[in-house]
């Protein structure tokens, strides 16, 4: 498996870990639990992670040779910020 | 055990240097579903005007397009393949189903032949390359419809929408790997609504 495929695994994983731990946790339930959304918990967490795991793919390709731009930490850290904007973009829109 | 890496990918968009008109077109079991989920991608829109430092996308707000059809919810813009947080949002609508079309069209094809013919020997009356457009046109959109012309002539008629297939500058049409030049074969017509 190549580094940027492993990368991206840990981030999923990551991704997946920090969606089971408070404040998302309750978060998550509130907005499952809105009129708006139709999915359960586990799918909603999927599309999540889906979406975090997309947008930092460009980065995890440029974090190892030949091009090293970003650190492995680096990418970890923009993908939880991504993780965190997801989840209150979604607040905004289904918990109004 | 929750499984930690995503189970269903519909569509892999990546962006590209390339820009196109994306149609996506999510159906739901009922109008009142799609009407809910039109109302959060007009929120999502409203948001992304307010917010756009939490989105990852390459298109205004402005220019993007969002409306209902019977059940069906329709998303349109011109994009490098920036749709990831969009189609996120037309999932969590639990639809029926999702398509995805560059360059949406539709499409009324027709030929005029001879009173009478059946497109299996229209095909062969016709040039190489009508023959080829005919053969595509069926697979792709069905049986023709019958459409009388007046006098000795009738129309074939077929109905296609999905992805661009026809150039209205050049006035040629795209099918598979055939190019069908309307400029040489009078006797067709594209009407594109």
């Amino acid at each position: 498996m190549s580094g940027a495929k492993r990368l991206l695994e840990e981030i999923a994983v990551m991704a997946i870990v920090q969606l089971g731990r408070e404040p998302y946790r309750s978060l998550i339930k509130r907005i499952v639990g809105s009129e708006y959304v139709c999915v359960d918990e586990e799918t909603y967490k999927q599309l999540i992670v889906r979406e975090v795991v997309n947008r930092v793919s460009v980065d995890v390709t440029f974090a190892f040779p030949p091009y090293n731009n970003h650190t492995v930490r680096e990418v970890k850290e923009k993908a939880l910020k991504i993780l965190r904007k997801c989840l209150e973009r979604d607040r905004r829109i289904y918990l109004v | 055990m929750v499984s930690a890496y995503p189970k269903f990918f519909l569509f892999k968009f990546r962006p590209s240097s390339h820009s196109e008109d994306f149609t996506l077109i999510a159906t739901y079991s009922s109008s009142e579903k799609a009407a809910v989920v039109e109302e959060t991608l007009k929120r999502f829109l409203e948001d992304m005007e307010e917010h756009p430092d939490d989105y990852d996308t390459d298109w205004d707000p402005d220019d993007a397009r969002v409306f209902k059809r019977g059940n069906e919810v329709w998303f349109n813009v011109y994009t490098a393949g920036y749709l990831d947080d969009v189609e996120s949002a037309i999932l969590k609508g639990k639809p029926e189903k999702v398509e995805c079309y560059r360059d949406y069209q539709e499409l009324t094809v027709r030929v005029k032949v001879p009173a009478g013919l059946t497109p299996e020997v229209a095909v062969l009356i016709g040039d190489k390359d009508e023959a080829e457009a005919i053969r595509w046109l069926t697979e792709n959109c069905g049986k023709p419809k019958v459409v009388e012309n007046g006098g000795d002539d009738e129309l074939l008629e077929w109905m296609y929408c999905g992805d661009g297939i026809y150039d209205d500058y050049e006035n040629k049409l795209y099918l598979g790997g055939i190019e069908f030049d309307l400029n040489k074969h009078r006797n067709w017509e594209v009407e594109w609504f």
